[in-house]
């Protein structure tokens, strides 16, 4: 035998993994019987419809909902990679599954995965509430004012979570809730961060500043100004900090500026996995464009996407293989791992999450093989 | 024995009906070589691995319509020889929009060996063109009057590139390919 015979490097991981995916494609396909031709009858009907529309307020509401059982067909059958996505939706929270099965978790906001996928963090209301992604409830924390934006900390001993303005952390198991700073949040929304590694959390305060504090010392580690901060993320060793305000940037673990960013009106971002390298999401004239920002200064772009309208959020996933664009002004997610070879488009996200014009559904995270 | 035409036949068949393990048998005894010949033309394992997938996916999808009578191999191998050519000249065209963003993704490929430094080493030299008929005619074992019908060129076009593509080889590898 020669080396024309030998395995190539990757070959069977990729095999192992492939086969999943097949292995799903084809459990999706797997024949039935035929069925009847409707055809003809849907077209009667149809017909039927449409007359009835013209001369009558029922028949009009009969054409209404022929048309939403058209548009509003859900086209998320699966995910291209292994985890469950989290998605904050009018009313309720969505998990989707890697084999496309979704869960609505009703009356819950702001949700976000713990470090392993194992729990949600979700607000409802004034109650900060640990939940599995199958919605049994393991405890739940009344606090006076509504609860928003819980993070788990990266070994999921710590969250964070605010209760109005206040900024507050309680360890995972729901004790020791204890007040960290009155006033979070300065001119534009509030952002908080965990830093990977550590407890310490980066947050905005009302003074329109960006604090990094470690928690358990209950010590400030740095300050820097920030106004209209809209995005605070760490890349995955905790060593960058992506600030997306007025003036998008990166940090150092020491507050230096590593980078700065044109200035966008929106700025969907996410660290790739393992990497300092970052996607970034910018509107300008109309259209939008996903790029990838890599090297120490961050001075070689790549375009990755682009597109007409607004891209509302970006999630890897966790494998880092993918990328998920939210196209919100094309009602489509778009998932992207070489733009050569592999590319996939789900229509209707509006309607599968349920939302509306007033409550899009927002990324919540990608998670854990 | 295991994947004889016979056997291939059986899998395609139980597939067919709806049996996943002979789906499974297919798979795992054509996946070697379909992603070993992507990888030695475009030189990427996370390409290589969409290829060969995107090829299943896409004979998973065809299944019903396959005539099981004919084989499945050059089906199979056509559509990922194809693809990989595709994708190295878009990769070669693209520079904005480019393809290597997706190595600051991925963790580096396993840092393998001989493998990388000799045979795909000495292919990275060639023309993805010139690639494919090498692995076609020496991975995939293929004459050259299937290498030309699947990669639609003419007879003489194929032996050129090989003759060629073979000389380059010959200089860099310690083994005659074949």
């Amino acid at each position: 035998m020669t080396r024309w015979h030998e395995p190539a490097p990757g070959e069977h991981e990729a095999e192992d993994r492939s086969w999943e995916i097949v292995r799903s494609a084809f459990e999706e396909h797997i024949p039935v019987p035929r069925k009847r031709d409707w055809r003809p009858l849907v077209a009667v009907a149809v017909g039927a419809a449409l007359l009835a529309a013209a001369f009558s307020p029922p028949g009009n509401a009969v054409l209404g909902s022929l048309r939403d059982a058209v548009s509003g067909e859900d086209h998320l059958v699966s995910l291209p990679s292994r985890g469950s996505i989290l998605v904050n939706a009018q009313g309720g929270v969505w998990v989707v599954k890697h084999n496309g099965s979704k869960r609505f978790l009703d009356g819950y906001d702001s949700a976000a995965w713990s470090p392993h996928g194992l729990y949600l963090a979700a607000a409802r209301g004034n109650e900060l509430v640990a939940l599995e992604p199958n919605g049994r409830v393991h405890w739940k924390l009344a606090r006076e004012r509504q609860i928003g934006s819980p993070q788990w900390s990266y070994e999921g001993y710590r969250i964070a979570y605010l209760s109005g303005p206040a900024l507050r952390v309680v360890n995972g198991d729901g004790t020791g809730d204890r007040l960290v700073t009155p006033h979070a949040g300065g001119s534009g929304l509030i952002a908080l961060a965990w830093r990977p590694g550590t407890h310490e959390l980066a947050y905005n305060n009302s003074r329109n500043q960006l604090v990094l504090l470690d928690v358990d010392r209950r010590r400030v580690l740095w300050r820097r100004p920030a106004a209209g901060l809209e995005q605070l993320q760490w890349s995955d060793d905790g060593q960058r900090l992506l600030v997306a305000d007025g003036r998008p940037r990166i940090l150092d673990a020491t507050g230096r500026t590593v980078a700065t960013f044109p200035k966008r009106s929106i700025l969907p971002a996410a660290f790739v996995r393992r990497s300092h390298s970052v996607a970034l999401a910018g509107i300008a004239n109309g259209s939008s464009t996903v790029s990838i920002y890599s090297g120490s200064r961050y001075d070689r772009r790549r375009v990755v996407f682009s597109g007409a309208g607004l891209f509302a959020g970006l999630a890897w996933s966790p494998d880092g293989r993918w990328l998920l664009i939210d196209w919100r002004s094309a009602d489509q997610w778009v998932f992207i791992r070489s733009a050569a070879v592999r590319r996939i488009d789900v229509r209707n996200i509006g309607s599968t999450f349920d939302s509306g014009p007033e409550h899009y559904a927002t990324l919540g995270g990608w998670c854990c093989p | 024995m295991a994947g004889s035409r016979g056997d291939e036949r059986a899998w395609i068949r139980g597939a067919q009906s709806g049996s996943v393990s002979d789906l499974e048998a297919l798979f795992r005894h054509h996946w070697p070589r379909a992603y070993r010949a992507a990888y030695l033309v475009v030189h990427d394992s996370a390409a290589a691995e969409d290829i060969a997938q995107e090829a299943f996916l896409a004979a998973v999808r065809g299944l019903d319509r396959f005539d099981r009578r004919r084989p499945f191999g050059p089906w199979l191998h056509r559509i990922v020889v194809n693809r990989a050519i595709d994708w190295s000249r878009a990769r070669a065209l693209r520079r904005e929009s480019g393809d290597t963003w997706l190595g600051l993704a991925e963790a580096p490929a396993p840092a393998n060996s001989e493998y990388a430094q000799t045979l795909a080493a000495a292919l990275a030299d060639l023309s993805p063109e010139h690639r494919a008929v090498i692995v076609m005619r020496h991975l995939l074992e293929y004459t050259p009057g299937e290498i030309a019908e699947a990669l639609g060129l003419p007879r003489g076009t194929v032996n050129s590139r090989l003759r060629r593509g073979l000389d380059e080889l010959a200089g860099r590898l310690e083994e005659d390919p074949k």
